[in-house]
């Protein structure tokens, strides 16, 4: 009890995080729903980057599937048109993807408020488009089969070792994220989301540590989109459509701002309930807007930090 | 000694001129009071000095070096750092955090190896704990600082950003009105914690309203009217000169003040 | 020389109704700091109700003037049931709100309407003008003098009418507005309601010559907020300007280079303006107080 007491609050919910993990397979035996919770996982790594850029930075991104496409096309287009092995595309996705969000970030995180988001936006539509239209390269809309990561002749797949995998990397990326947070970069970025001014004069470098979190972010969505494209054995463009970086914007938010475990509750609610109302899915666009204007009227701070401050407890 | 040395500064403002040839020299050690009526440009010089805007005529040096139009990161580093007339906190962090960020500037910024916690990581967060605490006591802010910012009074608050600037160990420290919304009582602790910091070798500029606290507590009293300089000098007699007086109560005010 | 004509002519049609949808977006803007992401869908909306007025038996005009006042209803319930309530929200909170907003209106609209495309004979039964071999249909005709009446019109309600300089006043300085007794609420409310009426004409107008469908709106709020920023965002004739002038843009270079990534050519220019004149062409340059 003293070692767990002595974790400071963050770390324990990064333990609990695990512990639910590996006691999950334990209930849900079923290969269907193993693969919705790996898919969770999955999403929730990209939700996870953006829940540092807009909850800790405070910079709201709307193109941030376009980074979760770049990582996912790297896994087909490499080893398809350039002869890369899987490993190769594995590094080399986030590898873009981070070169990407440092060159365009540099000019537009100067940009406030709403201009930044509509540049992120644009952002996005644009490697959408060029995902749709170069067919040559891309499969264009019917999009590209992707070849399976295998090493030593076992191959990924199957829903046991992908839950096992995407669940393994989320949690390293949570820890990472976790560690970043209680950091002096975590403090800086905090600042920075309070008062760019205010973290200035006390001697940090806003642009900077602004760039370095859009990198983070655009490098958690390129891995989750490689292993999002592994996964499935296929991509489309849809993967880095509009829809989808305004979906990964609500997990974040409607989990909570700030919080990494909201990132992951954020996340199953919106891939859990298309599936539970697959009745619905004419109305699927209706639930998601009345989802989002609800819950940014009713629960502003989204669903993880308004039940801890019920608890009386803080994430941080 | 000169610390900082300003040269005919001067900004515009629309077709308005925000200040206009303000020229003044502030000594080691010393501690300077810029003064003026509401709307004579106080606020906007401490942001030409602090690297908030970039001004469109003049220049500043700090030790001899040119530091117009330096951005606030890089003078924080090099040993100037203020507060805010109408409050920079960090309003959703903790107390104890907004003072830790006053660090930053001397902590490891390795990102790197904040990515891992390595033990490195945990030793410096002790240590920026441990002086944040010491700063906010040396203001005289004994609360919990585990508190959120946000729910400190607003004069708590200004004591709080002069510990957060302190606590990036400034050679040189801006306050910006740092008595408003004090009573009689805290603007008394307030001059001893000036006192204090000025005794400890940090050169202060100050803003101020609060006259009797200027007086008592500047080497040297800079005013301002409508973005130019009106006078300067030592302590009370600045006050008594006619054109100071007619600056902030007019003349018939002056007359009136002369006569009683 | 024709072709050069030709893209002009599409251009300034199109840009015609980018202008509108930027003029939308900055009313609302100057006077409640929010940008609604739904603006998109008056447009949409505008043009699918005409279209499915028409199909009910409705003659033209009162099929128009029925989605008008329909739109304007959304905008105004969009303000009261959404935007209202959330106060003083983040601009975090206020994107996700407005995108949400217009995601439900797009879905609610692909339900009742149905998602297919939908269209519409052209107004006139004239064949418009021929210009040195090029052709301004008579639907063009009508989009362009369309704007301008509406143009026209605004600036005369916002110059000349007490409920239009109240406007302006909230724009300017919303304290001094409140105190002078100008009451927020209603006059963000009238924004959206006549940001909603412009979106709508714009929409009954295109919908002949660009046919419309549930999703139609989504682009155009992106193409509309470019020409708005291009313009300097909080500038309504910077709105025109810029509105007219990503149509031209558009029309040349899906003419001259690439009619693949005719779309793109908004969202490039929006990033160029954005990173090298965020002012726009037209806006000021302001300063934040600390």
């Amino acid at each position: 009890m003293n070692a767990l007491s002595r974790l400071e609050p963050r770390f324990r919910i990064l333990l609990g995080l695990a512990i639910l993990m590996a006691a999950l397979p334990l209930v849900i035996d079923n290969a269907f729903y193993l693969r919705i919770a790996a898919l969770v996982y999955i999403f929730a790594l990209a939700t996870l980057g953006l829940n540092l850029l807009m909850g800790f930075a405070g910079l709201v991104s709307l193109g941030h599937a376009g980074f979760v496409g770049i990582g996912a096309y790297t896994m087909a287009v490499g080893p398809t048109h350039l002869g890369w092995s899987s490993w190769t595309a594995l590094v080399a996705g986030p590898a873009l993807a981070g070169a990407l969000a440092w060159l365009v970030g540099r000019p537009i995180l100067k940009l406030r408020g709403h201009y930044f988001a509509v540049a992120t936006l644009g952002l996005g539509l644009l490697i959408s488009m060029v995902l749709n239209n170069e067919t040559a390269w891309t499969g264009g809309p019917d999009g590209m089969t992707v070849p399976r990561l295998s090493a030593f002749g076992w191959t990924l797949r199957g829903a046991t070792p992908w839950y096992w995998t995407s669940a393994g990397v989320l949690l390293i990326g949570a820890w990472v994220a976790t560690n970043l947070i209680g950091s002096p970069t975590g403090r800086a970025l905090r600042a920075i989301h309070d008062s760019d001014t205010g973290a200035g004069v006390l001697g940090v470098n806003v642009a900077q540590y602004k760039l370095a979190v859009f990198v983070l972010s655009a490098v958690f969505a390129a891995i989750a989109g490689a292993m999002l494209a592994l996964f499935h054995g296929h991509i489309t463009p849809e993967s880095a459509g509009f829809m989808r970086s305004v979906e990964f914007a609500t997990m974040a938010v409607l989990g909570g701002l700030g919080s990494i475990l909201g990132s992951v509750v954020g996340t199953a609610i919106l891939v859990i309930l298309p599936q539970a109302l697959v009745v619905f899915h004419e109305y699927e666009h209706v639930l998601l807007g009345l989802l989002m204007m609800v819950f940014m009227i009713f629960l502003r701070a989204g669903i993880v930090p308004s039940i801890m401050t019920r608890l009386g407890r803080s994430e941080l | 000694m000169t610390l900082l040395n300003i040269k005919e500064i001067g900004i515009d403002f629309g077709g308005i001129r925000a200040l206009d040839q303000v020229t003044l020299s502030v000594e080691k050690g010393e501690v300077f009071s810029i003064i003026g009526p509401n709307g004579a440009g106080k606020t906007t010089l401490f942001n030409v000095i602090s690297g908030v805007y970039r001004p469109h005529r003049g220049s500043i040096l700090l030790d001899g070096t040119e530091i117009t139009g330096v951005t606030p990161w890089r003078l924080a580093r090099a040993g100037l750092s203020r507060s805010f007339q109408n409050l920079q906190i960090f309003g959703r962090m903790s107390v104890l955090d907004n003072v830790m960020v006053g660090r930053h500037r001397h902590e490891n910024r390795n990102m790197l190896a904040h990515l891992f916690t390595l033990p490195s990581v945990l030793a410096q967060n002790r240590i920026s704990r441990e002086l944040a605490q010491h700063y906010l006591s040396y203001v005289g802010l004994d609360i919990d600082a585990r508190r959120s910012a946000a729910g400190l009074s607003y004069g708590e608050l200004k004591r709080m950003e002069i510990a957060r600037a302190l606590a990036t160990e400034p050679r040189i420290l801006l306050l910006d009105e740092p008595a408003a919304g004090c009573n009689p009582t805290e603007t008394d602790a307030l001059c001893a914690v000036i006192r204090k910091i000025a005794d400890d070798g940090i050169t202060v500029v100050l803003i101020e309203h609060d006259m009797k606290l200027v007086v008592q507590i500047s080497d040297r009293i800079h005013v301002l009217n409508q973005g130019r300089t009106l006078a300067q000098g030592k302590g009370a007699e600045v006050m008594s000169r006619p054109e100071v007086m007619t600056a902030y109560l007019g003349e018939h005010g002056t007359r009136e003040m002369l006569r009683a | 020389m024709t072709s050069a004509i030709q893209f002009t002519f599409s251009g300034l049609t199109m840009g015609a109704i980018y202008a509108l949808v930027a003029i939308g977006f900055v009313l609302i803007y100057n006077a409640s700091s929010v940008v609604n992401f739904a603006q998109g869908e008056f447009v949409m909306l505008g043009g699918m109700l005409a279209v499915t007025f028409v199909g009910l038996g409705l003659p033209l005009p009162l099929a128009c003037l029925a989605s008008i006042a329909l739109t304007t209803l959304v905008g105004l319930l969009l303000y009261l049931l959404a935007i209202r309530p959330a106060g003083d929200a983040s601009v975090v909170s206020l994107i996700i709100i407005t995108i949400g907003a217009s995601i439900f209106i797009r879905g609610v609209a692909g339900v009742l309407l149905g998602k297919g495309i939908h269209q519409m004979p052209d107004f006139l039964t004239w064949q418009g003008l021929n210009i040195a071999g090029a052709s301004l249909g008579s639907q063009s005709l009508l989009v362009l003098i369309g704007t301008s009446a509406i143009v026209l019109a605004l600036w005369f309600f916002l110059a000349r009418t007490l409920l239009g300089k109240a406007i302006v006043a909230t724009a300017s300085d919303r304290l001094g507005a409140q105190l002078a007794g100008i009451s927020t609420s209603l006059v963000i409310a009238l924004c959206f309601v006549v940001s909603a009426a412009i979106g709508a004409i714009g929409g009954l107008l295109i919908t002949p010559i660009g046919l419309t469908s549930y999703d139609f709106g989504a682009a155009l709020a992106v193409k509309g907020f470019t020409a708005a920023v291009l313009g300097g965002l909080g500038n309504p004739l910077g709105a025109i300007v810029g509105g007219l002038t990503l149509g031209l843009l558009e029309a040349w270079s899906a003419g001259y280079i690439s009619s693949l990534y005719k779309d793109a050519i908004a969202f490039i220019v929006l990033l160029a303006v954005l990173v090298l004149m965020p002012n726009g062409l037209m806006g000021r340059s302001s300063v934040e107080r600390v």
